[in-house]
């Protein structure tokens, strides 16, 4: 893994504005759709909770958080807590949906990635997921997520270890 | 396997597509108040306009009935030339003294050019 030079963004304390949060919405909701399944919700259920997520910050327009993203992966872990927990005992996992496609359209791997995020840690998911599909570096997930630089690349060491082992026979391509 | 090939390997997976943000009060909700509004104007307007005419209507009516007994009054004691020129100007004024004139006067029956004589001609 390579090291990463440390910048620091000056805080922002302007507003964010409807086009910000449109334009969030159409570069991360997908992956953050696919987030809020890992969290154990169904796809029409956590495509309505991101909706949610970016409905508040639409209306509520909070002081522009340093990193947007991160705030709404962490807007987006708490709705699903939240949903998940006032629908405790009508919801079952879901099973035989995707929230991913895979290049070669094969559905076996795709169900297999999608176990195998489940059973990560809630932190170590969330670091895959902010690396892998929303592009940011160690150094800014760290950021903010307010958490070291040490902790954030163990996490995400650990988590690609995991998954590794899960994936390991869709490898053989 | 190393990092970077797990790595590449996730990169192969795109999340599915999701719907649009729906955002409430967007721009179709617009036109459709736009329109509403109009509609609710023109019908306001419109019937002001037409309570106004009405109004106008029976305030005409009414200093009609005001002016025409005092004009009749008035053109009571006008003479031919007089009442040909309101006959030619002013119709209705001039009916409303025929049928004021009407109730206090009678046609003469002697006189040389009397109506009954006229008619009797006739």
């Amino acid at each position: 893994m390579k090291a990463e030079r440390p910048k620091k963004e000056p805080l922002q304390t302007s507003k964010v504005t409807p086009d910000e949060v449109k334009s969030l919405y159409e570069r991360h909701g997908a992956a953050l759709v696919a987030y809020a399944c890992s969290c154990g919700l169904d796809f029409a259920s956590a495509e309505d909770v991101v909706q949610q997520v970016f409905l508040k910050m639409l209306r509520a327009q909070p002081s522009k958080p340093e990193v947007p993203l991160a705030y709404l992966y962490r807007a987006t872990r708490n709705a699903c807590m939240n949903f998940r927990r006032d629908r405790m005992r009508e919801t079952e996992l879901p099973e035989g949906q995707s929230w991913f496609l895979h290049n070669s359209g094969n559905q076996e791997q795709v169900f297999a990635l999608q176990k195998a995020l489940r059973d990560l840690p809630e932190e170590q998911r969330e670091t895959v997921f902010l690396r892998i599909w929303s592009g940011m570096t160690l150094l800014e997930i760290a950021d903010a997520t307010e958490t070291s630089l040490n902790t954030v690349a163990s996490r995400y060491r650990y988590a690609l270890e995991k998954l590794r082992h899960c994936l390991g026979p869709n490898f053989q391509r | 396997m190393h990092d970077e090939e797990v790595e590449r390997y996730l990169a192969e997976f795109k999340p599915r597509r999701v719907r649009a943000l729906e955002v409430p009060g967007n721009k179709r909700v617009w036109p459709l108040r736009l329109v509403a509004a109009a509609v609710i104007f023109l019908v306001g307007g419109s019937s002001l306009w037409y309570l106004r005419q009405e109004t106008q209507g029976v305030k005409d009516a009414l200093s009609r009935r005001h002016v025409l007994p005092t004009t009749a009054k008035r053109a009571s004691n006008l003479n031919a030339i007089a009442l040909t020129k309101l006959a030619l100007e002013d119709n209705e004024h001039f009916e409303a003294l025929l049928a004021d004139r009407s109730q206090t006067a009678l046609p003469s029956f002697q006189g040389e050019n009397s109506t009954l004589r006229v008619l009797a001609k006739e």
